[in-house]
């Protein structure tokens, strides 16, 4: 383990007491507790950390934070393995594993570099003109090599082992930014009473504070400002959480980082958490990033921002470099050079602008730094690392660069070219920054209601002012929730003084080539490789807007969405179109601000709590006896109950052959049930339904049919009159939850007169279908107080009875065309009741069956299900055309009469056997005239099964000419697999057409 | 009347989950012991039917969807703007106190008492546990004692009844039930959490 070579004996905010060992590329360093890896990478005098996405160029570390384009590292193994993690980003654990990317055989070998040397040829679009011959399918070959020759980290191949949560919160006030303003805006918004959110990203509170030199007075002005944070209890503090996204009516997304900063998370303890939050009003106070500048080969490993040199030389006690050169066109890099030198460091400051501050110049010269006014660095030297830069005189008028040149040696490059405001957040909600002129940066124009932006992310770079900014809008905020805000608030008990300002500042777009120096590239957008030359192609291709320009060059797009690199290649499209910046525009701003893990935006909905799942109350006993299930909208429903060694199909043939040869019992709680009820039902039920309904007399139920009101079927079932105004509707299991919406929506809109209440029942029944010829035994012999005899209960009847003391409702209606009832019962006795039948169905040769079964037995009847009522067929289509009431008028009845709906060409219901008793048909099937297997033929099958009664394979089906065709066959044609079948039409009703069974 | 089956009877297990150390943050229990009928009535005649409940029941209707009123064991939420929902114990006869007769045509009971799991969370952390899930502002000044929601919760359909400082009532439809004590169990592992008999 090496020893921090480049740490600084003391200093730095870092906790020495904890030393911390990692591993990066397989090699061992040590590190303190409050690193980063990035920190610690350098005090251990790393600098390569990877290779770069497209050309394999060394790269380092460039800044201190989220922003950062280069440092991407692989952290952790197995399922926990996580790619392209910004190494400045990560705080440093105990045994914590980090490996390079994109490189091969190694970090400091890249054989790949070759594609470097010949990186001329590989400009924007070359991959898209170059291999798109000379087949169509010829991108599909050269991809997997191009992707394997470029890119980022691999993905992880094993399940994610870590738990992931997801939760909502609520807050008068949400301050996004723990840094000056930040603070100061949730201090003033917390003292007036407001419930107070403060995101932070970082682990810690400060924000730009924490880069300064440590004992200042702004540590004493953060410890009173964050002690009183955390004493007020309407204050929550999240740090370790960005804020990724605003949505509609000031909804964030926000990403907690439990146990990133762990090796794994605590137990029970997910690795993030994912937050909806809902505010009344948000205080953005987010900042600013330094802009690079642009000139060759910026980016060498050792050139970083400015505000990163400070950042690693006062927060974590890192000398990034001996031999430091600081390139700047404002005031701020200053603070880094001063500090820099401060420590003892070698610092030289090349400065764009001829004419410095006096004052500057004289902090400069007492700190020892040799100033360069008026010149530029023009390109970067060395290989793996800078060793040096070319000083040119510069002209910022013109923007040309001298003749005269200076070569300062160097292993740090610092540059500051300039400061952009934080205003993702404000620009996914669509507001759109402005370019100002004047001080060289995009800031806020248009404000959204509910936002206010406070501190630097205005633009301000003055502490004094960047606080009392905060502390104003976080009283305005508070007030517009109503909060009294007394005048003391706004007080910190520190003042601060003035600071350099950052008006005085050369905007540059990039510096030219110094004379007969040869070529080098100049990156715009480091992270995907986007030179200064990629923007000039796209420009003389026609990529004039911002939009397209992105797109064709790819920049700003990947982890870092352009950070660093948006602004500086505006100037640059800016500079080559002569036009300004503002009409350019930017990009458009959407979430997530940084990467998400998929794993938190699933957060627990995975494996068991994928989707909710409804069970019936009788899904225990089901599974106690063996049930396969298969799914019905949300429903698990038993599909077949299989005996030992029993094939599926086995298993329904069997269930539905004992329905028809003796009595089967099949849990059919899932239906829908709606309580209708009030003086206007019969009226109600006779406008939704096609059929009439005011004559269905107390006893009885009637099936029925509704139609959409553009007069496709929409649902059908059964409902039962119980008393005067009483009735009990069923529908489909997957139609309950529409018919019950369009119902509601029926009465709320279209009948408000009607006096007809609707409650959905399908929770408080079980429901229980007994069917097969010895139905009525096994029932009447279980259920007391029903007079079961034909003529005192016949088909279509509805009873009240009791199985011991629990209360059964009975229908005798029939799904499967046999001797039937339906049972229901509270659903609280669902399971009694089902275990009663049982009991007392073995003398009766009881079967339980599924749903399989049930499809089977219903498709021998000819009873039309969803596989029919699929949205675009029509009474008649189905051969209902008789239920169509001539009587009166009902939803659908209008538009069922239309031309295309009426026409005799439509395809109609028929029964289809398959010519070979051993063929098995394919729903799905497209109907043909024999051998005419074009187009969309004459039809199509919609439902098969074998069936038992007839020992052969049958299907339901829609063919045009309906019944016309009896007796005719033609061809089921399935393409997917090439198979043709010839099927006989036939009526559907395979079994019982007369009916005889069901009314014995 | 033979006793009710408990849609969570196969899934309910009462010890600790999650977190170990230290005192559980929530409590779960069952509230199995509980009924629930609704009375809905007609825009015309809803105050005279609420005049009438208000007397058979010896306390006040509430007056919107926001804030339920409980007294003794009987708590009645305003569902819909001419409908009621009156929870009480299992032994309540409140089904037969709401006949016709006592309320008339205007009225239209239905029993629902089997449709609805009711699950207590109780404890300094309930709120949280529940806010993974719930899309509702739970704070006190918010949320106060007998404020109900209904809501959502993983997209099973909800009503949250808060009961005291730091317990709420969450009534779940009976077929979601063993899904919802799933999902809240689960999400309650880091919190740390006590399952305690059903009430």
């Amino acid at each position: 383990m090496s020893a921090q070579p480049c740490r600084l004996a003391r200093g730095g905010r870092i906790d020495r007491s904890r030393a911390l060992s990692f591993e990066f590329d397989g090699r061992s360093y040590a590190g303190f507790a409050g690193d980063t890896l990035a920190s610690a990478l350098l005090a251990n005098g790393v600098h390569l950390i990877g290779r770069s996405f497209k050309y394999h160029r060394p790269r380092g570390i460039y800044t201190a934070g989220l922003e950062e384009p280069n440092a991407l590292v692989s952290l952790r193994r197995g399922g926990r393995h996580e790619p392209n993690v910004a190494a400045t980003t990560v705080e440093l654990f105990d045994g914590l594993e980090a490996r390079s990317q994109n490189s091969w055989p190694a970090l400091d070998f890249d054989l790949m570099r070759v594609i470097d040397r010949v990186s001329r040829v590989f400009a924007s679009g070359f991959y898209y003109k170059t291999f798109m011959g000379p087949t169509r399918g010829a991108w599909m070959f050269y991809e997997k090599f191009i992707r394997r020759a470029t890119g980022f980290g691999t993905p992880p191949l094993e399940r994610d082992p870590d738990r992931y949560e997801k939760g909502h919160a609520f807050c008068d006030v949400l301050v996004v930014g723990g840094g000056a303003s930040g603070l100061a805006a949730a201090l003033a918004a917390g003292r007036s009473g407001a419930r107070v959110v403060l995101v932070e990203d970082g682990a810690d509170l400060g924000g730009s504070l924490l880069s300064r030199p440590t004992g200042g007075d702004t540590d004493a002005w953060l410890r009173t400002v964050v002690g009183e944070l955390r004493r007020l209890p309407n204050v929550r503090l999240m740090t370790r959480t960005t804020v990724f996204g605003a949505y509609d009516n000031l909804v964030f997304g926000l990403l907690e980082r439990v146990g990133d900063h762990l090796p794994v998370p605590a137990p029970e303890q997910p690795r993030q958490r994912y937050w909806v939050l809902r505010a009344r009003q948000v205080v953005l106070a987010t900042g600013m990033l330094e802009r690079p500048i642009v000139f060759g080969n910026n980016d060498l490993p050792g050139v970083m921002l400015a505000s990163a040199g400070r950042s690693y030389v006062n927060r974590f006690a890192v000398i990034p470099g001996r031999k430091i050169v600081v390139f700047t066109n404002n005031d701020t890099a200053y603070a880094a050079a001063l500090d820099l030198a401060a420590s003892g460091i070698e610092v030289a400051v090349v400065d764009l602008r001829s004419a410095v501050s006096a004052e500057l110049q004289h902090d400069a010269r007492h700190a020892g730094i040799a100033l360069h006014p008026g010149c530029a660095v023009a390109r970067a030297n060395g290989g793996m690392h800078v060793r040096s830069v070319e000083v040119c005189t510069f002209d910022s008028a013109q923007a040309t660069i001298g003749d005269a040149k200076l070569r300062l040696p160097c292993d740090l490059l610092l540059v500051s070219g300039g400061w952009t405001p934080t205003l993702q957040l404000l620009g996914q909600r669509g507001a759109k920054p402005v370019y100002d002129e004047k001080r060289a940066m995009f800031v806020a124009a248009e404000i959204p209601r509910g936002y206010r932006v406070t501190g630097s992310a205005t633009g301000e770079p003055g502490l004094r002012l960047r606080v009392a900014s905060g502390l104003k809008q976080g009283s305005t905020a508070a007030q517009a929730c109503g909060f009294a805000v007394s005048p003391d608030a706004e007080s910190v008990g520190a003042t601060f003084h003035d600071e350099r300002i950052m008006t005085d500042i050369t905007p540059v777009a990039a510096i030219p080539d110094p004379p007969d120096a040869g070529y080098r590239k100049k990156f715009v957008d480091f992270q995907h490789d986007v030179g200064f030359d990629d923007i000039a192609l796209a420009l003389r291709e026609g990529y004039e807007s911002i939009e397209h320009l992105k797109r064709y060059t790819t920049l700003g797009m990947a982890l870092d969405q352009g950070k660093t690199s948006s602004v500086n290649a505006l100037a640059i499209a800016a500079r080559m179109l002569g036009r300004p910046i503002n009409e350019l525009g930017t990009t458009t701003f959407r979430p997530p601000y940084r990467p998400i893990a998929i794993g938190a935006l699933a957060g627990p909905e995975t494996g068991l709590h994928f989707k909710p799942i409804r069970r019936s109350p009788m899904h225990e006993l089901h599974a106690r006896n063996g049930a396969v299930f298969t799914t019905a909208g949300f429903w698990l429903r038993p599909w077949y109950y299989p005996k030992p060694g029993e094939s599926p199909r086995d298993a329904y043939i069997r269930e539905a052959d004992a329905v028809r040869k003796a009595v089967g019992m099949v849990d059919v709680s899932s239906l829908g049930k709606i309580d209708v009820q009030g003086p206007d039902a019969a009226e109600f039920l006779n406008r939704v339904y096609t059929n009439g309904f005011d004559t269905l007399v107390i006893g009885k139920a009637r099936y029925g049919v509704m139609l959409r009101p553009d007069g496709i079927v929409a649902d059908d079932g059964t409902t039962s009159r119980l008393s005067e105004n009483h009735y009990f509707m069923t529908t489909t299991t997957v139609g309950a939850g529409k018919v019950m919406t369009f119902l509601e929506y029926l009465l709320q809109t279209a009948w408000p007169e009607l006096r007809v209440q609707l409650t959905s029942v399908t929770s408080q029944w079980a429901a229980i279908a007994v069917a097969g010829p010895r139905g009525r035994d096994l029932v009447a012999a279980l259920v007391r107080d029903v007079d079961f005899e034909n003529a005192a209960f016949p088909f279509m009847g509805v009873r009240h009875g009791h199985v011991g003391a629990i209360p059964v409702r009975l229908l005798r209606v029939s799904f499967s065309g046999e001797m039937a009832y339906e049972l229901y019962t509270p659903a609280g006795f669902g399971e009694a009741l089902w275990q009663a039948l049982s009991d007392a169905g073995q003398p009766f040769g009881l079967v339980v069956y599924g749903v399989e079964a049930l499809g089977a037995l219903r498709i021998e009847k000819g009873h039309v299900a969803g596989a029919e009522i699929e949205g675009r067929t029509t009474l008649a289509d189905m051969g209902l055309a008789r239920m169509a009431s001539k009587k009166k008028e009902y939803i659908g009845s209008a538009l069922s009469r239309r031309e295309g709906l009426i026409d005799g060409n439509r395809q109609q219901l028929v029964g289809l056997e398959a010519a070979s008793s051993a063929v098995a048909l394919r729903a799905g099937a497209i109907l043909c005239e024999p051998g005419r297997h074009q187009g969309h033929g004459i039809g199509f099958v919609s439902s098969v099964t074998y069936s038992p009664a007839l020992g052969r394979h049958i299907a339901m089906g829609f063919v045009a000419g309906g019944m016309s065709r009896e007796g005719t066959v033609i061809d089921a044609v399935f393409p997917l697999r090439g198979e043709v079948t010839a099927v006989r039409v036939r009526s559907p009703h395979f079994v019982d057409p007369e009916g005889v069974r069901l009314n014995a | 009347m033979p006793e009710q089956r408990s849609a969570l009877a196969s899934v309910y297990k009462p010890g600790r989950v999650g977190v170990y150390d230290g005192p559980a943050q929530v409590v779960l229990f069952e509230r199995a012991n509980r009924t629930l009928v609704q009375v809905s009535g007609w825009p015309g005649s809803f105050r005279e039917l609420c005049r009438k409940l208000e007397t058979l029941l010896a306390c006040r209707m509430p007056e919107d969807g926001l804030k339920a009123i409980s007294q003794g064991q009987r708590s009645i939420f305003r569902v819909g703007p001419e409908r009621l929902w009156v929870a009480g114990p299992s032994d309540d006869d409140l089904l037969m106190r709401f006949d016709g007769a006592a309320l008339g045509e205007e009225a239209v009971v239905t029993e629902i008492g089997h449709s609805r799991t009711i699950v207590r969370a109780a404890g300094a952390e309930a709120r949280t546990l529940l806010n993974r899930g719930l899309p509702i502002d739970l704070d006190f000044t918010a949320f106060p004692v007998d404020a109900f929601a209904q809501s959502v919760i993983h997209h099973m359909p909800v009503l949250v009844h808060r009961v005291g400082d730091s317990d709420f009532d969450v009534y779940v439809a009976r077929d979601y039930a063993v899904s919802f004590w799933e999902w809240l169990t689960g999400a309650a592992r880091s919190l740390g959490c006590q399952i305690s008999g059903p009430e």
